[in-house]
This record gives C-alpha cells, sequence and structure tokens, in this order.
C-alpha cells in the first residue's frame, strides 16, 4: 500500500493508542468482573459459615438443627436476591434443599473435592454457586453443601459495562483517526511547503533558495541543508560555464589571429618578407591551437578515472636530469641548474606521468625566471619531497590560490611574451592526484617561486 | 578618421591595425582595459570609432563601454569578442555599444561595419566632391574628371577630413588630432607636405587651388569651387 506520510503517521498514532486503550478497557473490564465475583464468592462463604453453624455431624451422617430460621425469606422465595441451599450426600441424594428450589437441584460435581464456585442457570436466573465438601471430624467426605446465590444484578451491570466499552472504542478509534490526520496534516505541511518551493527552482533560476520555517526544528534544517546543496551545484554551474568560456575565448583567439593576419596580407601586393613574417606568426598561432587542443584531451582524459597507474620505485635525480635533456628545457637559456638531491633517492610514481609533471614545473621555472636565474632541485628527506625553485617574477599572495584554477594565468604571466594558456597546471594538478603526490606552491613576488611534490611513503 | 582599439593579444592588435591603417584610418591601441579606458575619455572627441574586446585583464570591455556612454552617447562603439551567445550579444548592446562583432571575424566584413557607422555620423554620404574631383569612401578612391588619382593613405586621409568638413575651417591641431595617431609628435608642419601633396596631384593648372589656406590657422575647401 502506498500511503502518504500524513496517512501513515495518522495510522501509526491511531492503532498505537487503539491497543492501548483495548488494553486499559479489557483490564478495567476483568478488574470490575473480578471484583464482583469476590463479592458474590465472599457472600456465598458467609452464608456457608452460617449453614454450617446450624447443623453439625457425627460419623456419617448430618443433624441438621435449628430448621426455623432457615425460613428466612431469601430462602423460601425466589425474588429479592434469593438464597438457594442444597445439601447432598457422599451418593448424591439430597438431604436438604431449601424451599425456594421448588423441583430444581443445584447442580454439583462430585469430582470436585476441594470449595469451587461456578456459574449456572436455574430457570432463566444467573445463579452463582459455591460448592463445599463436608467433612467430619475423621477427615473423611460425608457430602457436599452447594449454595447458590443471584448474580443478575452483577451480571446485567457487566453486560452494560461491556456493551459501553465496545461502542466507546469504536468512536474513540475513529475520531482519533480524523484527529490524527489532521494534526499530521498541520505537521506535515512545511513539508509540502518546501517540496512545492523546491519544484519551482532549475536550471535558469538556480540562484534561488528555499524558504526557511521560522521553528529551527528538523524541517528548518533540511531546507538549510537544500539550500546549502543549491549553494554548491549553482558554484559547480558557474565554474562549468567559466571553463567553457575560457576555452572557447582560447580557442577562438588563435584563430581571429589566423584568419585576420591572412585576410589583411591578402588585400594588397606585399614584400616577401611581409608573407614571410606574417606567415610565421600564422604558424606560430596554429602551434598555438595544437597544444590547446592536447592540453584539453589531457586534462579530459585526467579528469576520467580511465587513467591507469603503473608505480615503479624511480631514482629521482637520475629523472630530472633526464628530463631536462629530453626536452632541450635548457637549450638557448642562461639559467643555471643545481641539485641537492642524493644519487641513491628513490622515489614511486608513475614514470610517464611523472614526465609530465616535471617537463611542466622545470619549464615554468625556466620560462618565468629571470634570463640568468637560478633553479634549485632539493630534496627533503623528512617530509619525502622534491623542491624545485626558481628566482623568477613569482606570484603574488592574491593569485597563488588560483594557480591550479584551469585556464588561470596569474596576471603578470599574462603578456603574450610568455605563450601560455595556463591549462598545464590544472593538468599536473591533476596527474599528481592520480600518483597520490602532493603537489603546493609557495611564492613571493619578483624573488622566485618554490614547487613541492611530496611523494607517497 | 581615428580608432581607438582595446585589445589585449598582440597579433590581433596588429593586423588590424595595419590592415586599418591601409584603409586611411589611425589607430591607436591600448592592451589593457585600464589604460584603454583612460584614452577613451581623455581623447574622446579625437575618436570616431572605438573598437572594444570583451575579455580584457584588469577592466572588462563592458565596464569600459559603460563608463564612456556616461561621458558620450555618440560615439560609436564596436564589440570585438570571442563571446558569443545570443545573451552576450544583446547584453553588449543593451550595454550602449552600436555594434557586436564576433571572433573569428572577416576583416572586410569588420570595415564594412565601421563604414556605415561612420556613414550614419556625416549624414549618409559615401562620397565626397569638390569640383571635379570626387572622394569615394565605399571604393575608397579618388577621382579628378573621373580619372583615378593615386593617393597615399594618409594623402586620402587628409582629403577626406577636408571634404566632410567642406566649407569649414579645419584647424592645423585638429587635423593632426583625426588623422596621426598617439605616437604622433605633434609637429603640424608634417600637414604642410602632405596639403602641398595634394595640391599637386589634384590641382588644375592655371587655376586656385581647392584647398584655402587660412594663415596661421589651418585649411579649408571652399563650397563655392
Amino acid at each position: 500500500m502506498n500511503l502518504n506520510l500524513k496517512n501513515r503517521i495518522a495510522i501509526f498514532n491511531t492503532i498505537a493508542i487503539a491497543i492501548t486503550t483495548f488494553i486499559v478497557f479489557v483490564i478495567i473490564y476483568f478488574v470490575v468482573s473480578y471484583s464482583s465475583y469476590q463479592h458474590l464468592d465472599n457472600d456465598i462463604k458467609a452464608e456457608m459459615e452460617e449453614v454450617f453453624s446450624n447443623f453439625n455431624w457425627e460419623n456419617d451422617s448430618i443433624l441438621i438443627s435449628k430448621m426455623p430460621e432457615w425460613e428466612e425469606a431469601e430462602h423460601q422465595q425466589i425474588e429479592v436476591n434469593p438464597t438457594f441451599i442444597q445439601i447432598v450426600d457422599i451418593d448424591g441424594k439430597a438431604i436438604f434443599k431449601s424451599i425456594n428450589l421448588q423441583d430444581d437441584y443445584l447442580l454439583f460435581n462430585p469430582k470436585n473435592k476441594k470449595a469451587t464456585f461456578y456459574n449456572t442457570t436455574i430457570n432463566t436466573q444467573k445463579i452463582r454457586q459455591g460448592q463445599f465438601p463436608i467433612i467430619n471430624k475423621n477427615q473423611k467426605n460425608i457430602g457436599y453443601l452447594t449454595i447458590g446465590i443471584s448474580q443478575e444484578e452483577s451480571s446485567s451491570v457487566l453486560h452494560n459495562l461491556f456493551i459501553v466499552l465496545c461502542c466507546t472504542y469504536v468512536i474513540l478509534v475513529l475520531i482519533l483517526y480524523i484527529i490524527m490526520y489532521y494534526v499530521a496534516s498541520k505537521a506535515i505541511k512545511p513539508v509540502q511547503q518546501l517540496i512545492n518551493s523546491a519544484l519551482l527552482i532549475n536550471e535558469s533560476n538556480i540562484n534561488s533558495r528555499l524558504p526557511l520555517p521560522k521553528n529551527k526544528d528538523e524541517i528548518y534544517k533540511l531546507a538549510t541543508t537544500f539550500n546549502e546543496l543549491l549553494n554548491r551545484i549553482e558554484k559547480s554551474m558557474q565554474q562549468q560555464k567559466q571553463f567553457t568560456a575560457d576555452a572557447s575565448h582560447e580557442m577562438r583567439t588563435p584563430l581571429t589571429i589566423i584568419k585576420g593576419t591572412l585576410e589583411v596580407l591578402l588585400r594588397k601586393q606585399r614584400t616577401p618578407e611581409q608573407y614571410e613574417q606574417k606567415i610565421d606568426e600564422v604558424i606560430t598561432q596554429t602551434d598555438r591551437l595544437s597544444l590547446l587542443f592536447d592540453q584539453l584531451l589531457q586534462l579530459a582524459r585526467a579528469e576520467s578515472n580511465n587513467t591507469i597507474i603503473k608505480k615503479e620505485s624511480i631514482k629521482l635525480k637520475e629523472k630530472i636530469e633526464q628530463i631536462i635533456k629530453t626536452n632541450d628545457l635548457l637549450l638557448n637559456k642562461h639559467n643555471h641548474v643545481s641539485y641537492n638531491i642524493p644519487e641513491d633517492c628513490l622515489i614511486v610514481a608513475d614514470s610517464a606521468l611523472l614526465n609530465r609533471v616535471l617537463e611542466n614545473i622545470i619549464s615554468n621555472a625556466i620560462k618565468y625566471n629571470t634570463p640568468n636565474g637560478n633553479v634549485f632541485f632539493e630534496w627533503n628527506k623528512k617530509t619525502n619531497s622534491l623542491l624545485i625553485k626558481d628566482e623568477g617574477i613569482g606570484i603574488s599572495k592574491e593569485q597563488l590560490p588560483y594557480l591550479f584554477n584551469r585556464f588561470y594565468r596569474a596576471d603578470n604571466s599574462r603578456s603574450s611574451a610568455i605563450q601560455g594558456n595556463g591549462l598545464g597546471l590544472s593538468i599536473i594538478k591533476r596527474l599528481c592526484e592520480l600518483q597520490l603526490i602532493n603537489i603546493s606552491v609557495e611564492s613571493t613576488e619578483n624573488k622566485g617561486t618554490t614547487f613541492t611534490l611530496q611523494f607517497p611513503a | 578618421m581615428r580608432i581607438l582599439l582595446v585589445e589585449d593579444e598582440t597579433a590581433i592588435a596588429n593586423f588590424l591595425k595595419d590592415g586599418l591603417e591601409e584603409e586611411s584610418f589611425a589607430v591607436d591601441i591600448a592592451n589593457n582595459g585600464r589604460v584603454g579606458l583612460e584614452m577613451a575619455i581623455e581623447n574622446i572627441s579625437e575618436y570616431d570609432i572605438i573598437l572594444l574586446d570583451w575579455m580584457l585583464p584588469g577592466l572588462s570591455g563592458i565596464e569600459i563601454c559603460r563608463n564612456i556612454r556616461k561621458v558620450n552617447t555618440s560615439v560609436p562603439i564596436i564589440f570585438l569578442t570571442a563571446k558569443d551567445t545570443v545573451d552576450d550579444t544583446v547584453f553588449g548592446l543593451e550595454t550602449g555599444a552600436n555594434d557586436y562583432i564576433k571572433k573569428p571575424f572577416a576583416f572586410e566584413e569588420l570595415l564594412a561595419r565601421i563604414k556605415v557607422l561612420l556613414r550614419t555620423k556625416s549624414g549618409e554620404q559615401s562620397v565626397f566632391t569638390s569640383g571635379n574631383i570626387e572622394l569615394n569612401i565605399e571604393l575608397h578612391q579618388v577621382t579628378k574628371n573621373g580619372h583615378i588619382i593615386e593617393l597615399t593613405q594618409k594623402e586620402f586621409a587628409l582629403l577626406e577630413y577636408l571634404l566632410r568638413n567642406k566649407g569649414n575651417i579645419c584647424r592645423r591641431t585638429r587635423i593632426i588630432e583625426k588623422i596621426w595617431d598617439i605616437h604622433f609628435d605633434k609637429d603640424t608642419s608634417v600637414i604642410d607636405v602632405f596639403i602641398n601633396a595634394l595640391r599637386k596631384k589634384l590641382d588644375t593648372a592655371g587655376e586656385e587651388s581647392f584647398i584655402q589656406t587660412i594663415r596661421g590657422v589651418g585649411y579649408r575647401v571652399n563650397e563655392t569651387i
């Protein structure tokens, strides 16, 4: 059954109270019933005492004395709380019957050796009977005394009680359900309001938020949590938009240069030198585009979790020297490189990915360095980290936190003199993450920058 | 005609300057937003068109446009930008620009649109005449008695300016401002050189020059001729 919350709450509450009430009603009924039988049985016992005091028995026979007293109204007439008395001997033969029994006999069960109480009817009257064995001085059972009294009164009281309890119960449950449903509705209403508000939020108005209820209760918490979720979604959408805008700008700029330069070139007859110069420019821009596409692809691959990491133990100093050599990083440069790394220093990483990371950082250290600036490679044994320091233009404190963002280029690097599209660092950050390498950067403007790569233990 | 170009990508600024100067425009370049805005505001009366990039370091093109419009609502502004959605276009135009061109663009198209805005400014005219001399903006050529006369960029620009302001005295300082870009050192004697060149190419032998000299002030092309 697909019941909604209101119904479930109402039903659950109603059932809980219904069960409790049922138990209470049952207890009430049985307590009243028990106590009314107690009264009846006590009356019977009292009567029994009286009877036993009025006769005695010797040996096997019972002698009845003081007969006249038994001619009290209660023993003679059937109306007005009659009391019936019957004495039978051990064979079951009635020795005495009170007059009001007339031709009836009180039931008796010879199997009961002890005093027992039970319900019977005489004619149509409800009777409570007590059966008592008559024991003589020798502990021998010589007969049975049965006393019966009417339980019409208490019976009708109990009957009425039963009817009242049943009717009350049914009405109670119905009213209860209605009340619970109403109360549940009111409690659920703020949830329904939240649902209505949330339904209105979509891509175009992602900056709207749910209204907060006045009570700082769970609904309030739900609304604030949902709003925080919306904050995260909005931020993510912003970042997506920003990335697309940046990527498109980075792609369009070289295309604009190529198209514009060639179109202007063709408008008039030019000198061979002019043609050469402009063709060079177009080639440069084509390379720029090509690099951009490469990097976007790299970024996409690195971001998807498809990259398989092959971890190896690598000699650090050797690797750095190899990268500088293979990529001609110092070709035509006047920068000086120095190492403070033990020859036998080993780190764990993926060789190919590490190549790309180091190539990028080292080439940056040279690119953004002063013409004769130094590049230092240091190994910190305690933190298991490689430090790459340059003495270049540095990065300002405000810009440092954004350095690894896609397409981010610190303002002082933006002049087209230093080529770059800002994707490099975001790619290598991802590559480091994949190898569990912790990458961080420190810098002082115009003094230099230090990249730290902390390798896993 | 003088153009202010605010564009941070040097290579783009280069081909634009080359191409536009060949069309007899003087081009000033600013490669960041703040400098661009300063130049625009300081020299607002000297620029006939302002070409604005949107994504600039420092101040955005939109901010620059807004600030220019606060002090001047007539100078034509064209956005030249990689931001290409409909929303961007609408936003740019609503900020006060006269036109919005997306990168990459065809140079000829940019040229045509610039001429449209200039045409609108001086009342739909694309042909200016003085006697039998005719200067055609669209065709970028000058004819005398129907024969095409070759002029250099600066000669063309100077002639155009004089003809647009036919009947009015063109002050020397104003001529410099309009025909030469900001790097020129404002020595007005260069004007005389070009005036002589124009006279040599276009005057009818034996007749008065179509350009009148007003001593100490400037030059004028007379309506009556």
